[in-house]
C-alpha cells in the first residue's frame, strides 16, 4: 500500500443496508426475469421472449434504478412488459417479419397518447360495459363498490359479509363471470378486425 | 399466502381496491407462481383502463341502480288508441242522444194521440181567445186549464200555441185558422217547417260517423319489416327484430315514415353497445333525413355480446 495515497481519497464501503436493498432488487429482479420469459414464451413473443425480457430489465436497471420495492417494481414490470409485447405484435403484423428488432422505448418519447393504446382502451370499455351488463345484482354492486375506491373491509361492511374472505371469494367469483362475458380475454384477439 | 388466496386478489388489483399489504402479498405470490404473474400481467390493460377517471366514471353511471322507467303516457300507444276510441264513442253517443231525431220519435207518437183528441174536446180554451182578442195573452194565461184534471186539454192548448208561433209572424191571421191548427198538426204536417237546429244536429253526426272511418282508414297501414338480416353477434335475432318493429311503430318515427316506400332496404351499424351509429335507405323518401336523425338516437335493448355489427331491414307496409 502506497503510504502517499491520502486517506480521503479511499473509496467507502456501502453499507449494511444498503447491501440488503441492492441483493433484494437483484434477487427481486432475478425472479421477474424467469417469470417475464415465461409469460412471453407463452403468449406472443416466441423465440423472442429472452430478448424482450432483456429488454424490460434493461429499462428497468437504466430508468428506474431508484426503485427497489417489490410493490414498485413488480407493477411496473407488468407495464413495460405489456408496452413491449404490444410493439411486438404490431411490428410482426405490420411488417410480416418476426425477426424484427424491437426498437420502441418506454415510456414513449411523445406526451401524446400512442393512438393505438387509445383505441385498444375505447374498444375495451365497450365491451365491459356489454360485459357488466350479465353480471348478478351482487357482483355489480361489489364492482360499483371497488370502483368508488372503497376497500374490501369497508365493502364487507357495506355488503354485510361474515368475513373479509367472504368478499374476497364473491369479488374471485365475479372477475371470472365478467372475463366468461367478455370471451375469456381482456384484451380483444388480434386478427378478427373491428369488434 | 398460497396461490389459491392469492388469486382472490387479483380482481381487486384490477380497480386499485387493494391495500399496500393486500398489494406485496399478491406481488410476492405472483414472484413465486407463473400463473398468477401472467394472470397479473394480461389484465394490466384493464387496470390501466380503470385507473382512467373518465372510464371509471362510465362504468360507474353504467353500474347505477336502475331507476323505474316511467313512459309517458303520450308514448303509450295502446293506451292512446283506447282513450280515443272511448272519446269517440261518447262523443257519438251524445250527439245521437242531444239530437231531436231520438227526441222525435216519442213526439211523433204523442202527437197523433193528442190531434183526435184535440178535434174532440170542446174548443172552450180558443174560444175565450177569440171574444177577447188574440193581442191580450194575460187572458189566455188565465184561460190555460190545469193539465191534471183534462188530458185532453193540454194538447189543444199546446196545438195552439204551436200554431200560433207561426202564425205570429203573419198578424193578418185570420181567426179561422186557429182552429184549422190541430187538425193540420194531426194530418202531421209536423215536418212543414223542420227546426234547424236538429238539421245541424244530424249534419254533424253523419261527419263524426265520416271521420271514425277515415281514422280507421289512416290507422289500417302499419309498418312491417319484410326482410330482415345481418351481423347480429351474440343477440338474438328473433328480439332484436320485435324490438325493431316496436322501435318503428314509435308515433315520430311513424310519421316521418309516413311516405317510405315498400320495399325500402334499411342499413343500420351499430357499435357493440347497441348504440345505431349510421342509418342509410336505398332510396330517398320525403322526410328521410328526419328518419335518420332519429334512427340515430337508438340503443338497441336486445343487443348483446359486446360486438359490433349491421343489421338489413327491407320495409313494407300491411294494409
Amino acid at each position: 500500500m502506497d503510504s502517499d495515497l491520502p486517506l480521503s481519497t479511499a473509496p467507502s464501503l456501502p453499507s449494511v443496508e444498503e447491501e440488503a436493498v441492492a441483493l433484494g432488487r437483484e434477487s427481486i429482479l432475478a425472479r421477474l426475469r424467469e417469470r417475464i420469459v415465461a409469460f412471453a414464451a407463452s403468449r406472443y413473443a416466441g423465440a423472442h421472449a429472452e430478448d424482450l425480457a432483456q429488454e424490460v430489465l434493461v429499462v428497468i436497471h437504466e430508468k428506474y434504478g431508484h426503485l427497489h420495492r417489490l410493490e414498485d417494481l413488480v407493477p411496473l414490470a407488468f407495464q413495460i412488459l405489456r408496452f413491449k409485447l404490444a410493439a411486438h405484435r404490431r411490428k410482426a403484423y405490420r411488417h410480416g417479419d418476426v425477426d424484427a428488432v424491437d426498437v420502441d422505448t418506454f415510456p414513449p418519447a411523445s406526451d401524446a397518447p400512442d393512438p393505438a393504446a387509445v383505441l385498444e382502451r375505447k374498444e375495451l370499455l365497450a365491451r365491459l360495459l356489454g360485459g357488466i351488463a350479465h353480471l348478478g345484482e351482487r357482483c355489480r354492486e361489489l364492482f360499483r363498490l371497488k370502483l368508488q375506491g372503497r376497500t374490501f373491509a369497508e365493502i364487507q361492511q357495506t355488503l354485510g359479509a361474515a368475513t373479509l374472505n367472504t368478499v374476497y371469494t364473491w369479488d374471485h367469483r365475479c372477475r371470472k363471470q365478467l372475463l366468461e362475458a367478455l370471451g375469456g380475454s381482456w384484451d380483444q384477439p388480434v386478427g378478427r378486425g373491428a369488434p | 399466502m398460497n396461490r389459491a388466496e392469492a388469486e382472490k386478489l387479483l380482481g381487486g388489483h384490477a380497480t386499485g381496491t387493494l391495500t399496500e399489504a393486500e398489494r406485496s402479498l399478491l406481488f410476492a405470490a405472483a414472484l413465486d407462481h407463473q400463473e398468477l404473474f401472467d394472470a397479473l400481467t394480461d389484465q394490466e390493460g384493464l387496470r390501466e383502463l380503470l385507473a382512467e377517471p373518465a372510464a371509471r366514471a362510465q362504468l360507474l353511471a353504467a353500474l347505477a341502480p336502475a331507476v323505474p322507467k316511467v313512459v309517458p303516457f303520450w308514448r303509450r300507444p295502446g293506451l292512446l288508441a283506447a282513450v280515443a276510441s272511448l272519446l269517440v264513442g261518447t262523443t257519438a253517443g251524445l250527439v245521437y242522444l242531444r239530437s231531436p231525431e231520438a227526441g222525435r220519435v216519442p213526439a211523433l207518437q204523442e202527437a197523433p194521440k193528442a190531434a183526435p183528441k184535440a178535434v174532440e174536446a170542446p174548443p172552450a180554451p180558443p174560444a175565450p181567445a177569440r171574444e177577447k182578442g188574440p193581442g191580450r195573452p194575460a187572458t189566455r194565461q188565465q184561460e190555460v186549464p190545469p193539465p191534471l184534471a183534462q188530458a185532453a186539454a193540454p194538447a189543444p192548448a199546446a196545438a195552439a200555441d204551436l200554431a200560433s208561433r207561426p202564425l205570429a209572424l203573419k198578424s193578418e191571421a185570420a181567426p179561422s185558422r186557429l182552429e184549422a191548427a190541430p187538425s193540420r198538426m194531426a194530418g202531421g204536417a209536423v215536418a212543414s217547417a223542420p227546426p234547424p237546429a236538429a238539421m245541424k244536429a244530424k249534419k254533424d253526426a253523419q261527419e263524426v260517423d265520416q271521420m271514425a272511418q277515415q281514422n280507421q282508414t289512416k290507422v289500417a297501414p302499419s309498418l312491417r319489416i319484410r326482410a330482415f338480416s345481418g351481423l347480429t353477434g351474440a343477440s338474438d335475432p328473433r328480439a332484436l327484430r320485435r324490438e325493431l318493429e316496436g322501435q318503428l311503430l314509435t308515433p315520430a318515427l311513424a310519421a316521418a315514415l309516413a311516405d317510405l316506400p315498400a320495399g325500402t332496404t334499411l342499413e343500420l351499424k351499430v357499435d357493440a353497445t347497441g348504440k345505431v351509429l349510421t342509418a342509410t335507405f336505398d332510396r330517398s323518401f320525403p322526410g328521410a333525413a328526419r328518419v335518420q336523425a332519429l334512427l340515430v338516437a337508438w340503443r338497441l335493448r336486445t343487443w348483446t355480446g359486446g360486438l359490433a355489427g349491421s343489421l338489413e331491414l327491407t320495409l313494407g307496409w300491411d294494409l
